[in-house]
């Protein structure tokens, strides 16, 4: 998390990976996915099934839908979802 | 200090500020004008930036002009510093776990975060396997997209015959140019470093994929690249990485007396003692005065004083170059060729080079940007 | 200080040439000083024409360039007279036909900032002012940015920059990189029928870009181009023939991500730039404008500009 710097501009955000130097654009869904995963993970990628239950049961998100797929891949990417 | 050569009088304060940053305060605008001129020429503006910076207290003494270009260089070699990491993971992932894959020079800086590589700019990516790996590993490289450069025939010849390394690699997108040697000198070259001590003695970085020379062979290696493999041209910069690499890897009176007697194992005792000579003379090292090194004649360390400064030093190219430097340069390159290749060798690559340069050349790129 | 130095417009033509053979030629843009040594005279008169309102910076002894313009070398030079552009010895590209030495030496100059001002965030965009209140008009090319930018600038706004978009990381103000604005082919007709004001260079034809003839900065600008202006408004402006005046405005991460990957070294600078981009977005609203009348464009602006309006557009 520490190689990860955060930005929330309007209702979207914006990340910054320094390990890839990266930027990632997050629609306004995105960075409230973004911003849930990021309270629970501790300083650790959180794991996938774990995450994808939260998503799903707390927050009510279909994670089945192609946008859904690449944003979860975007946040496996900056290690804020584990593999 | 030994001569410079005649060069600009702010060649002087280039280096002052390179040894002590402290000496920013005496430095006026016009003489920083040409000190940043006289740094990016050298590749070492990103360096003098770095070592600046690390004074906080300093800065507030810099003009903000000056500290703009202070900062830019900064970027810029943080910008390449991340782009050769990117290389060497993927680089890691292309080459097969079991080959031994030693990293060279600037890349080796930083994959173990050395003082060197701090705000240096780094060029290739060097890598050295084992002769009898270097098909495998060409193989896997090829496999995964790099891909050689354009050359001809007798380019092609020259490099696998007579040179330590095979034609540069590309990965398609990449800015980065990457060699892949067997040794560290040419094969050719009268300076045949021990490869079986250079291979015995290879240094794990922790967490890493690739291997790195042993320390001392690290110093070695920079002083045999640059009095040896390289055309002696605008190389201050191998010089400061040379004085860098002592600060670091050199601690005590015995660690010095190893390094002199692996220069000798390596038969190397001649690049390291010019290296020191002109470390000690322009960088202030500290180096013990009693090494068991044998000096080389006077008459070359007379030659060497006069051609060295005025081939490494920058200078400012707002006229053309004095007729000493361009023959100083000559010579360098002359040189340069003796030192690669035997004679009869030199006069057949001399020539071919010579009929080349006779055609039109495509533009040249700018490596200095 | 600076009224007792004549503007360049005002200088004997011989002096200035001779200024110019000594490399005594300090040009402020604001955010850099370039030192220009040439001999060439089709570059001078056409120099003192679009660089009118500039001083030379006296005894300036530092500059961040140090260029040359030259005429070209061996047999070619004699078919063909041609220019050179050269920074710190080197020609970072190929001769120019002499008559299109000006144009050449903007190219040269913009390659300059572009390679070796990394210290700032170099957005590919133009920036004008009213007070120290700034807009950012990004748009790639063809959008008819240049021409929005010159008919602002003629009716009373400050120019900034035309191309390069000066933000500085640790401030987080514009600065001015105020050069010629380089219009090209339809815009020049445009800005001709705009406006009598107009100060315009040569038409340069057939270059790279078509015809290209240089709008001169006016004096304000000039005068004010080490007056830095913070990010007010970020605008995505495109010309379109006949549009009636449509704004629409911009998600902040759609704004970031297009302002960032328009600028020239976002990508080099890291996390410097993306702390710099995201601040600008957080200080400003962001908008896509559609018109085809300048004056109703520029006022419109004019009004967003205005501390209320931007405060009530942001609520």
């Amino acid at each position: 998390m520490t190689d990860i710097a955060y930005r929330r501009l309007g209702d979207g955000g914006v990340v910054f990976d320094s390990k890839s130097w990266q930027t990632h654009i997050l629609t306004p869904a995105a960075a409230i996915i973004f911003e849930a995963l990021a309270e629970i993970n501790e300083g650790e990628p959180v794991p996938q099934a774990q995450a994808l239950d939260f998503l799903r049961d707390e927050l009510d998100v279909d994670i089945d839908t192609p946008e859904m797929k690449e944003v979860l891949r975007s946040l496996e990417e900056m290690g804020i979802l584990g593999g | 200090m030994s001569s410079l050569g005649g060069v600009d009088p702010c060649m002087h304060g280039l280096l002052a500020l390179l040894i002590d940053p402290q000496q920013v305060r005496s430095v006026c605008l016009a003489d920083w004008d040409k000190i940043i001129r006289l740094a990016r020429q050298s590749r070492l503006l990103g360096v003098l930036s770095y070592r600046i910076q690390s004074h906080p207290e300093l800065l507030p003494q810099v003009p903000g002009c000056v500290l703009g270009h202070l900062r830019s260089a900064a970027a810029y070699s943080a910008h390449r510093t991340q782009v050769l990491r990117v290389e060497l993971a993927a680089l890691a992932k292309a080459l097969p776990a079991e080959v031994p894959v030693v990293v060279l020079k600037g890349a080796a800086y930083i994959l173990q975060d050395l003082e060197s590589a701090r705000g240096r700019l780094p060029g290739d990516v060097d890598l050295m396997v084992a002769y009898d790996d270097l098909k495998r590993a060409e193989a896997a490289l090829l496999g995964a997209g790099w891909a050689a450069e354009e050359i001809n025939a007798y380019d092609q010849r020259y490099y696998r015959e007579w040179s330590h390394e095979l034609p540069p690699m590309r990965r398609p997108g990449s800015s980065v140019e990457l060699d892949l040697h067997h040794t560290i000198t040419p094969v050719t070259a009268r300076l045949k470093p021990d490869t079986a001590l250079l291979f015995t003695d290879l240094q794990v970085v922790e967490g890493k994929r690739f291997l790195v020379l042993h320390p001392q062979d690290q110093i070695l290696h920079a002083a045999v690249h640059l009095f040896q493999d390289s055309e002696l041209f605008a190389n201050l910069r191998d010089l400061v990485d040379i004085d860098s690499l002592i600060r670091t890897h050199l601690h005590s009176e015995s660690d010095w007396q190893a390094l002199a007697v692996r220069a000798a194992h390596h038969h190397l005792e001649r690049p390291l003692w010019y290296a020191l000579r002109y470390c000690r003379a322009w960088l202030a090292t500290t180096v013990p005065d009693a090494l068991p090194l044998a000096a080389p004649p006077a008459m070359a360390i007379r030659w060497m004083d006069w051609v060295f400064p005025r081939c490494t030093l920058p200078r400012i190219p707002d006229r053309p170059p004095p007729f000493s430097r361009r023959l100083a340069a000559q010579l360098g390159l002359l040189r340069h060729q003796w030192l690669r290749l035997p004679p009869a060798l030199l006069l057949r690559h001399l020539a071919h080079k010579g009929v080349q340069s006779l055609r039109p050349r495509p533009a040249v790129q700018h490596k200095a940007e | 200080m600076i009224a007792a130095n004549p503007r360049i417009r005002d200088l004997p033509p011989g002096l200035l040439a001779q200024r110019f053979s000594e490399a005594s030629v300090t040009l402020d843009y604001g955010a850099a000083l370039v030192r220009v040594r040439t001999l060439l005279k089709p570059f001078v008169r056409d120099f003192q024409r679009v660089y009118g309102a500039f001083f030379l910076a006296e005894e300036a002894s530092f500059a961040d360039f140090h260029t040359e313009v030259c005429s070209g070398k061996g047999l070619r030079a004699i078919f063909g007279p041609q220019s050179r552009f050269l920074i710190d010895g080197i020609q970072p590209f190929d001769p120019f036909p002499r008559e299109q030495a000006l144009p050449h030496f903007e190219w040269g100059v913009n390659w300059c900032f572009g390679k070796r001002f990394n210290q700032h965030v170099l957005l590919h965009s133009g920036v004008l002012a009213l007070g120290d209140r700034g807009v950012i008009m990004a748009a790639p090319p063809g959008s008819g940015k240049s021409t929005l930018t010159a008919a602002m600038m003629l009716r009373g706004f400050r120019l900034l920059s035309d191309e390069f978009g000066v933000l500085c990381p640790h401030t987080g103000q514009l600065w001015p990189m105020l050069k010629p604005v380089a219009l090209k082919n339809r815009s020049i007709d445009v800005i001709r029928a705009y406006t009598d004001q107009a100060i315009l260079g040569p038409v340069y034809g057939g270059t790279r870009k078509g015809d290209v003839v240089h709008l001169a900065p006016d004096e304000a600008s000039v005068d004010a181009r080490k007056l830095p202006a913070r990010p007010h408004l970020v605008l995505f402006p495109r010309f379109r023939e006949g549009a009636a005046l449509t704004t629409r405005r911009l998600p902040s991460e759609e704004a970031f991500a297009r302002l960032a990957f328009n600028s020239f070294n976002y990508g080099l600078l890291g996390q410097i730039s993306f702390n710099a981009v995201a601040d600008v977005i957080d200080a400003c609203s962001a908008f896509e404008l559609e018109y085809s009348r300048l004056d109703e464009a520029i006022e419109y602006l004019r009004a967003m500009l205005s501390e209320s309006t931007v405060a009530a557009a942001a609520a």
